[in-house]
């Protein structure tokens, strides 16, 4: 058994192949230098415009979405495969907001007109999209949102805030949650609306992670009206929209991207210090969580495999499955930025942000690893994914 | 209470109050002098006879600890612990005064490659020739050096590869520096020596025995770097307690969910273990492998501490608003500094095998 089927991957009639020689010739060395620079949770905008671009010329852009659509036809373990052979290769992570949250949406509960619109132009990145659920009062506990949106003639009048809106500052669109009836259960009062982010009254203030880096934002709404033509779903039937969505988010990209991404990092770093026998990455310890972190992302990537075809077969697995799928892949992925922290050593301590000291391979670990702490925060807490995970299982 | 136990409160109380209404306010030389001069920090854990409170190393580690709790990264250790520590064992209170006065402050240039924490220089030659000392070699990751008079530096003789302790004028002719600033703000620099002259006067540690009073120094550093780190735990375990009996979600505070609970529960244990392992390595100095469980131990118990309170804030604590975030970045360089859990649990067990084999 080969590397690559041991992460869950076989090779049929030569696709992984084509998928590597599409790569090491369209995926060009600027770009996966400026890729080992990256240290947020996605690529920054002109990066990853460089490389959607080359994939939406190759017609590969949005594999996942129905061949109707623009998708490619391709079998859950060729869209696997197609991940995991662009994080091993070290293409920039590209912003799920559109690709992998807003355009499945539409496909699912957009109207022909909103599909017409907006699903080419998130083909060709035409359009970047933010994603507006959290607020400062609901994070975990969603559903208790209180943006509030109110009808006024066609259009809904908007009022709130949002938060921890990722590349806000970039978008010229944001799809989010809105309360528009306070009756009955939480969930039965929010609906799912489109809005340009120039839309008069909706200002984007900074948020600085502990990294220094601006990735978030919070979001104001005063007074800004959005056409009712922008709604998704029906009034009042937001959180199944939503619901729909965070599954998506939380199992719909392969779990080991992020880890294989920095395990490529700590593979530099073990390289740089061949020569310097007392280094850590030459201890058995240090040997040994590696493989049991390389252990995981293959037993991870079985689990998605296989449920992959439970959904398909109805099989309880698939209900499961992406709350196992998102723990994994945040348990991997800060692990590995651990690890490259360790292997890294005493620079760790540089804020290479001012100027770049000690190793090349070095010089985004810090931040990552202090980014990476909110992916057991972000699309679902840990903690609830737990919860989710018990319920589901006493409720059998 | 004895004298000790009451002077110790005493100098608890004055550090409290001089550090929680001054957090994260004005340049840290201000901040340092202020420590130092209005407090007397330097000399507190000397002698009576020399001025001190006569508490010694255990008043080191309290103002440490509190130093972490308050997050004052203040080059306390650097003087106090190291250059005071050293200069005492080599008997050169003239120097140990003068950094009490404040006239000198020497931070240590450690790191001959930032990659790995190895103290015993190889790399860093001096060379006699004609009467005349000549150094070659290079120091990583040097800290503070915006605040530093001088550099403490090993090296070792070319000839004899005897190590010797050097004690520099940060601003001696010949020196390559280039500055940059680590996660917590501070600034450090990579340090070149290329060929420069020094004066005679500057090697004032030279042999085996001399180097053995400086890893036992070093000790005590790593033994008060556990007590800062202490403060720090107990500081971001403090924040979060207070963050989810106030933060609701799903109509109740998040304190009533028991794997918030449970995890804060775990939190203090590892708190409380580190606390134990410092207290150990205190009264145990100068046992190396007591120092070195207990770096190894806080360590571990740091980062635990310090991802879980992030993750207890969510997504709050991941901005750079919250003071919570400044915390986790000091933890992550004191993880590291003067060795890491790793290199600490490597040495216990060296050190456990050599005292096994003695035992026979």
């Amino acid at each position: 058994m080969s590397v690559t089927e041991r992460l869950g991957l076989v090779d049929m009639d030569g696709f992984r192949e084509d998928v590597r020689a599409f790569l090491s010739t369209s995926l060009t060395a600027e770009m996966r230098e400026a890729a080992d620079r990256q240290a947020g949770i996605y690529a920054d905008p002109d990066l990853a415009r460089d490389w959607h671009l080359t994939l939406y010329q190759k017609g590969w852009i949005t594999p996942s979405w129905p061949v109707a659509y623009g998708g490619t036809g391709w079998t859950a373990a060729q869209r696997l495969t197609f991940e995991v052979e662009c994080a091993a290769a070290n293409a920039p992570v590209l912003p799920a907001m559109g690709l992998q949250m807003c355009g499945p949406v539409l496909i699912g509960h957009g109207t022909d007109e909103q599909k017409a619109r907006f699903l080419p132009r998130i083909r060709s990145a035409e359009d970047y999209w933010c994603q507006g659920y959290s607020e400062p009062g609901a994070g975990s506990d969603l559903a208790s949102l209180r943006c509030r949106a109110v009808r006024d003639g066609d259009d809904y009048v908007v009022n709130g805030t949002k938060i921890w809106t990722t590349h806000a500052q970039f978008a010229n669109w944001v799809f989010l949650l809105v309360r528009t009836s306070s009756e009955g259960p939480q969930q039965a009062g929010i609906t799912f609306l489109l809005a340009p982010m120039d839309s008069p009254g909706l200002t984007v203030t900074p948020i600085i992670s502990m990294s220094g880096e601006h990735e978030v934002n919070q979001l104001f709404f005063d007074n800004v009206r959005v056409p009712v033509a922008l709604r998704v779903g029906a009034e009042n039937n937001g959180w199944e929209v939503a619901k729909y969505l965070l599954q998506f988010e939380r199992g719909g990209a392969a779990a080991g991207g992020r880890p294989l991404r920095l395990l490529r990092s700590i593979s530099a770093l073990m390289q740089d210090a061949a020569g310097e026998p007392e280094h850590v990455v030459h201890s058995p310890q240090f040997r040994r969580r590696l493989t049991l972190l390389e252990i995981e992302l293959s037993a991870t990537m079985w689990t998605q495999r296989r449920a992959l075809s439970a959904v398909a077969s109805g099989d309880p697995m698939g209900v499961t499955a992406s709350s196992i799928l998102k723990l994994k892949a945040t348990e991997m992925t800060q692990m590995a930025s651990e690890l490259a922290l360790e292997a890294l050593g005493p620079f760790a301590s540089v804020d290479q942000s001012v100027a770049a000291v000690g190793p090349v391979a070095g010089r985004s670990v810090a931040a990552r690893y202090l980014n990476m702490r909110a992916v057991s925060i972000f699309g679902g807490s840990s903690e609830v994914q737990r919860t989710i995970l018990g319920k589901e299982l006493l409720r059998r | 209470m004895s004298d000790a136990q009451e002077s110790r409160a005493i100098l608890k109380d004055m550090l409290r109050r001089m550090l929680s209404n001054r957090q994260g306010e004005g340049d840290m030389m201000a901040r340092w002098r202020q420590l130092r001069d209005e407090l007397g920090l330097l000399a507190a854990p000397l002698p009576e006879a020399r001025g001190g409170l006569g508490g010694g190393f255990a008043d080191s580690a309290l103002i440490a600890e509190e130093l972490g709790c308050w997050l004052m990264p203040v080059p306390f250790v650097a003087t106090s612990v190291i250059a005071i520590g050293l200069f005492d064992a080599l008997s050169r209170e003239d120097l140990s005064d003068q950094v009490v006065s404040g006239d000198i402050l020497p931070v240590p240039a450690l790191m001959e490659d930032g990659r790995v924490m190895r103290v015993r220089p190889t790399a860093t030659m001096l060379r006699e020739e004609d009467g005349v000392l000549r150094l070659r070699g290079r120091k990583e990751l040097v800290e503070d050096v915006d605040m530093a008079s001088h550099l403490l530096v090993p090296a070792c003789a070319d000839r004899s590869g005897e190590p010797l302790l050097l004690l520099l004028p940060a601003a001696l002719p010949g020196m390559g520096w280039s500055r940059y600033r680590l996660l917590d703000g501070r600034e450090a620099a990579t340090v070149v020596f290329d060929d420069i002259t020094i004066a005679p006067d500057a090697v004032i540690g030279r042999g085996e025995a001399d180097w053995q009073r400086f890893e036992a120094v070093l000790d005590r550093a790593m033994v008060a770097t556990c007590a800062e780190a202490l403060g720090l735990m107990r500081a971001m375990l403090g924040q979060t307690v207070d963050y989810v009996k106030q933060r609701r979600q799903f109509g109740k505070t998040i304190a009533s969910f028991q794997v918030v609970q449970h995890r804060l529960a775990d939190m203090l244990i590892e708190v409380e273990q580190a606390a134990s392992v410092t207290a150990m390595a205190v009264q145990a100095l100068p046992d190396p492998i007591a120092a070195s469980t207990a770096k190894a131990r806080t360590s571990q118990a740091l980062r635990f501490v310090a991802q879980n309170a992030v993750q207890l804030h969510g997504g709050i604590g991941t901005t750079e608003e919250l003071a919570l975030s400044r915390y986790f970045k000091r933890a992550m360089l004191l993880e590291t500094q003067y060795g890491s859990a790793e290199q600490h649990l490597a040495r216990v067990e060296r050190l456990r095998e050599v005292e096994r084999s003695l035992i026979g």
